[in-house]
Formats: C-alpha cells, sequence, structure tokens
C-alpha cells in the first residue's frame, strides 16, 4: 500500500511544490532541484519508452504467431522495428542509412497520413454544411462567408465577404477560443492541483 | 526574491488553491454541489451499450498528450469505462501514444477491471502503445479502428492534427463516436465529426459526474468561482482600457 499509493502521492507532491516555488520565486537552491527534476522526468519518460517497445513487440509477435490476416502487417513492423534500432545501435544517428531510413520512409509516411486531413475536411464539411436545424444552418451560412472571405475569387464574387469574414474570424472565433481556453486554463490548474496534493488517486491505481 | 512579472501569478494562484481548498472542506461537510447533465458523459452508456450489442470493441484513446491535465481528465473517463466494459463483457482497446501515458493508462485499466471484480478479464494486449510521433500514431489508430471494426470510439483527452483524421475514420467504420478535447483549435472538428462532444473544461468534470467524489465537486466549485472573477476582470479590464486607464493591467503585469 505504502509503495504503490503513499511513496507516489509523496513524491508527486514533493516534485510538484519545487516546480511550482521554483517558477515564482528566485532561490537558487530549488531552481536547481526543479532542473534536477525536469531532467529525470526525461530519464524516467525513457525507460517508459522501454515499456512501450516490449508492447508493441509482444502485441505483434503474438499476431505472427496466431497467423492471422493481420501477420503480414505484424511481420512488417517487426522486421522495420528490429532493422531502424540495428542501423541506430550500430550505424548510429548520423549514418547515411539511418537518415536514408528517416528522410525516405519516415518522413513521407508521415506527410502521407497528415495529407489525409485535406480529404477529411472535405468530407467533414460536406456533413457538417447541411441545413438540418438553426444551428446546422447558421454554421453552413457562417462557413459559406468565410470561405468566399479566404480567396481571391470571393472576394470578386461577393466583396462584403472580406470585411465580414475578418470579422467573424476575430471577434466571434477569438472570442469563443479565448472562452474555451480560459476555462480549459482553470482545470488545468485544478487538475494539477489536485494531483500535487494526492487528490488524484486514479493513475497511482486509487478510486 | 519573487520571479520578476509574477507576483499576480502567484497570488491568482494562491486565491485558487484557497478557494479550492475551502470548497473541497465544504463539500466533505456536506455541502450540496449540484452539476448539470453532460450529454458526452451520458453518452458513454449507450456508447458501451451499442458495443454489448453489437458484439463488437470499444476503443479508447486519451490522446497525443503526454501527461497533462487533459490526459488525467481522459483517464479519469477510462476508469469508468473499463468499469462499464467489464460489467458488459465488452471488449475494450486502448491506444496510447506516449510511453510515460501507457504505463498509467494500463494501471488505471488494471485497477478498474480490479474495481469491477473482473481482474482476469484485463488483457495487455489491447491496452497498446502506438508512437510517440504524431502521424504513425493517428494512422496506427486507424489501422485498430478499421481492423477491429469497432462499435464506439471514445477519444479523450489531448489531440492535435491528427483530431480530424481519427474521428474521420471512426465515423467511416460507422462507430459511435464521443470525443472531448481543452484543444481550442481541435473542438470544431470534433463536432462536425463525433456524434457527442464534451467541450473544453467539461472534460474535468468527469470525476465529479461518474463518481461524485467529493474533492471534485469541490473542485468544481471553485473552478465556476474562479471563473466568475475571470469574467469580472476582463469586464473591469475592458471598461478601465475604455476610459484610458492601465491601473488592472498594471496590477497584472507585477
Amino acid at each position: 500500500m505504502f509503495a504503490k499509493k503513499t511513496l507516489p502521492t509523496i513524491i508527486a507532491f514533493v516534485c510538484g511544490v519545487t516546480v511550482v516555488i521554483a517558477y515564482f520565486f528566485n532561490i537558487p537552491f530549488i531552481q536547481a532541484r526543479a532542473q534536477d527534476i525536469l531532467k529525470w522526468q526525461s530519464v524516467i519518460a525513457v525507460f517508459a519508452l522501454g515499456l512501450g517497445a516490449v508492447n508493441i513487440i509482444r502485441i505483434h509477435v503474438n499476431n505472427v504467431q496466431r497467423s492471422q490476416n493481420r501477420n503480414l502487417y505484424s511481420l512488417a513492423l517487426l522486421l522495420t522495428f528490429a532493422i531502424t534500432i540495428l542501423v541506430g545501435v550500430f550505424a548510429g544517428q548520423n549514418s547515411d542509412a539511418y537518415k536514408f531510413i528517416f528522410d525516405y520512409i519516415n518522413v513521407p509516411t508521415g506527410s502521407a497520413i497528415f495529407s489525409l486531413l485535406a480529404f477529411y475536411i472535405g468530407t467533414a464539411a460536406y456533413r457538417a454544411f447541411r441545413a438540418k436545424n438553426a444551428e446546422a444552418a447558421i454554421l453552413l451560412l457562417t462557413g459559406c462567408i468565410v470561405m468566399l472571405g479566404r480567396v481571391p475569387l470571393g472576394a470578386k464574387i461577393l466583396p462584403v465577404s472580406v470585411p465580414l469574414t475578418n470579422w467573424i474570424m476575430s471577434v466571434l472565433n477569438v472570442g469563443g477560443q479565448r472562452g474555451v481556453m480560459i476555462a480549459g486554463a482553470i482545470g488545468f490548474i485544478a487538475v494539477s492541483l489536485r494531483i500535487i496534493v494526492g487528490l488524484e488517486r486514479r493513475s497511482y491505481g486509487g478510486e | 526574491m519573487f520571479m520578476e512579472g509574477r507576483i499576480f501569478d502567484f497570488s491568482a494562484l494562491a486565491v485558487i488553491t484557497g478557494l479550492m481548498g475551502i470548497f473541497m472542506h465544504l463539500a466533505r461537510k456536506g455541502m450540496k454541489v449540484s452539476i448539470r447533465p453532460i450529454p458526452g458523459f451520458e453518452a458513454i452508456d449507450e456508447a458501451v451499450g451499442r458495443a454489448a450489442e453489437m458484439g463488437k470493441p470499444l476503443h479508447f484513446t486519451p490522446g497525443f498528450g503526454g501527461l497533462v491535465a487533459a490526459t488525467f481528465a481522459g483517464l479519469e473517463v477510462l476508469g469508468h469505462v473499463t468499469k462499464l466494459t467489464a460489467k458488459y463483457d465488452v471488449r475494450l482497446i486502448v491506444t496510447v501514444s506516449q510511453p510515460e501515458t501507457f504505463a498509467v493508462t494500463e494501471q488505471v485499466m488494471r485497477q478498474a477491471y480490479l474495481e469491477a471484480g473482473k481482474p482476469e478479464a484485463f488483457k495487455p494486449e489491447d491496452c497498446r502503445f502506438i508512437s510517440t510521433d504524431q502521424w504513425a500514431y493517428a494512422s496506427g489508430v486507424i489501422g485498430v479502428l478499421f481492423r477491429e471494426q469497432v462499435a464506439s470510439n471514445i477519444m479523450i483527452g489531448q489531440f492535435a492534427a491528427e483530431a480530424l483524421i481519427l474521428a474521420e475514420a471512426g465515423n467511416t467504420v460507422g462507430a459511435i463516436q464521443i470525443a472531448g478535447t481543452t484543444n481550442a483549435y481541435q473542438i470544431p472538428f470534433f463536432v462536425v465529426a463525433c456524434d457527442y462532444v464534451i467541450l473544453g473544461d467539461e472534460m474535468f468534470a468527469a470525476g465529479a459526474h461518474f463518481a461524485e467524489n467529493e474533492f471534485h465537486l469541490g473542485s468544481l466549485r471553485a473552478e465556476d468561482i474562479v471563473k466568475a472573477l475571470c469574467i469580472g476582470f476582463m469586464v473591469a479590464g475592458a471598461l478601465l482600457t475604455t476610459a484610458g486607464s492601465v491601473a488592472l493591467t498594471t496590477l497584472m503585469a507585477k
């Protein structure tokens, strides 16, 4: 019980209070300890990454062993996983082989997934822009004005769309976003304080 | 002794902490704190029920963030979802993007299965670390949604540009979707692509909503009072600035 619940609460309290004090007060000893804590955080994250790697290997080795339909994907993942680690460890992260993996495999595949966003915005907008009720109709109207105001052709078709778009974006949009941000920040502070004083116990395995 | 420009910030934190302490104490003493129903939280029963009826899994992700407050709010919801899925024998698949979040997520699931009286139902392979890379995480989650043909998809936590990609993938497989984030830029994407959206700070009410924990209820009341104070400051600031006074901005810059 002590190691599982009380000790993590004490560690969270000491680390949290130290970092908070270091943020507000110019006390060299506390500043140095806060820097140490931030370094420990990175070290702990590296250990956790090891746990994550073990999880990935376990799941995909199981898939391969069970010979399910997905075993080819799992096999590809395990192979690329092993190759990347071997190249990184033995040839180094500055080697041509490692750079090749990063520049010609990792970056393009990441960009390909990111590019899906353009299509998904189109499909999501198609569904959202159906005037089924008053709110959807307002969204449709606002969306049309903003789309017209954001493209050069729109300004030719409906010149008033440009100042209207600027007003929608800088007044209505920013107002709403700041409301969400301020309320979110207050919630962040509340959760953080509860963690520091040990009242957010679920993550330690408590109720 | 104070860091330059942080006296007001410290005073504000002291006030928030004080208010939270007072209201948590009052809530423990029996002060009635009522919270309005939040449709996104209410819909979780429906999402679990749908998965049970269809005999398909439920997918949950606490997002792309590390151990930040939004992720903790997501994990609070995960605890409740895990207990429900354990109760109705629904397979729960959780995908995580950050290693430190993965370790905590696994612990939250294990504990929730234990509390539900079914510790043996927890399968470590259903709590999946995907990748710390944003797009690898997105493609990994898309893969899980499509391959497992999930009946319900719950995304509550910290999300960035991958939000719409995940939500649209969930929509494509026909899953009922509940999403929540404090990232103001991603909320519109969730609104158009999901069935229920937990807006911004509503997600921090999870503990109070599900467990009716007195600390959470007291904290929620304190948050509401702080919000009212913020609105007061904004109105006063607007009026004073319009009148040509810089008193409030000078005070806040101290």
